[in-house]
């Protein structure tokens, strides 16, 4: 499974967005549940999907999914 | 005062507030307008675009850290030579570094850096005092050609923020924009007698190049707190600074311009 098809996954956990609407160009605005609570909701279950933890700078980052991705990519997850 | 007798100065005059205050001030007549600005290429872009609008006898760029008090000094000496005289300072300049004071993750305790403080209160706070400092010292000794000696003297415009009250990730800037509020009810005492006021304006969110830099999904936050559910513009702040300006009762207090925000 791509890397992007992961966090679409999360997004539909976290956002009830179904996983084919979310791209590398998704922002906040898209998304209407993606506020801070429901970032931190989708920081969990993104951490519990890569099995790691994300720094606090790492997590003001996510502005985008693809600021997940390079955060993501920075860690070293692969598809 | 009214804004045709005004000989003023805005610091972090290339974008956002500054920008809008300058504008405001042009459009309303004000002679002499000083653009400061320690960011060179933008200051002298948007300077050619209001000098080629408003006339260059008008407005001025002075490239300025607020940061160094010898700069600080000498740029407010050459707005006099070149104005003949000051009786406005707006102080927009600021930055913001986001970050927790102290959080935990699984590699330990991470702490904000001393640095990033220091480079936050130095902009916000120490640089918008050595400002007030020096332009107080300029309004001391001159006097706007028609001002009578009645008249008031100067004004002094601290733009402080909504985040005084405290903000989770934001405590350099919080703290330093809260003792801009400080600074601005001292000096409002220290100056009465000179006949000089000294105001703070704090504003909401603001659709500026700073508030791009925050998270969407933390602006969205903070948007839903607003009762408008809307950032401001930051014309709308320039308007505060206007009243600002020609309400020679307003002294030592401060303006909260943020659309309703609780």
């Amino acid at each position: 499974m791509k890397l992007i098809d992961r966090v679409a996954k999360v997004f539909n956990e976290a956002f009830a967005v179904p996983a084919d609407s979310i791209t590398n160009q998704t922002v906040p605005d898209d998304v209407p549940k993606w506020d801070s609570l429901g970032h931190m909701n989708m920081v969990s279950i993104l951490e519990k999907e890569f099995g790691t933890q994300f720094e606090v700078d790492e997590i003001m980052e996510m502005a985008s999914v693809q600021n997940i991705l390079d955060v993501l990519a920075k860690k070293g997850m692969k598809a | 005062m009214r804004p045709e007798s005004i000989y003023g100065i805005v610091t972090g005059a290339a974008s956002g507030i500054g920008l809008a205050t300058c504008k405001m001030l042009l459009e309303a007549g004000t002679p002499k307008v000083g653009m400061l600005d320690c960011q060179q290429e933008k200051l002298l872009a948007v300077w050619e675009e209001l000098a080629a609008t408003y006339s260059p006898d008008r407005v001025s760029q002075f490239y300025m850290d607020v940061r160094d008090p010898e700069i600080v000094a000498r740029t407010i000496e050459q707005f006099e030579e070149w104005a003949g005289c000051l009786n406005l300072a707006v102080n927009c300049a600021g930055v913001l570094l986001d970050g927790a004071v102290t959080s935990v993750s699984s590699r330990g305790v991470k702490r904000y850096s001393l640095e990033q403080w220091e480079t936050t209160l130095d902009t916000n706070l120490t640089g918008a005092f050595l400002v007030a400092r020096e332009a107080i010292a300029a309004m001391l000794r001159s006097r706007a050609p028609d001002n009578s000696i009645d008249d008031c003297r100067g004004l002094i415009v601290f733009i402080s923020s909504i985040s005084r009250h405290g903000r989770a990730g934001q405590a350099a800037y919080s703290a330093s924009k809260g003792a801009l509020v400080s600074l601005a009810a001292t000096l409002s005492q220290e100056l009465a007698s000179y006949h000089v006021r000294s105001v703070a304006i704090a504003p909401g969110l603001v659709d500026t190049p700073m508030a791009a830099q925050i998270p969407g999904w933390y602006t969205k936050d903070m948007l839903n707190r607003v009762a408008i559910k809307r950032m401001g513009r930051p014309d709308e702040i320039a308007h505060a600074v206007r009243f600002c300006i020609e309400n020679e009762f307003f002294n030592g207090r401060v303006i909260e311009i943020n659309g309703g925000a609780f």
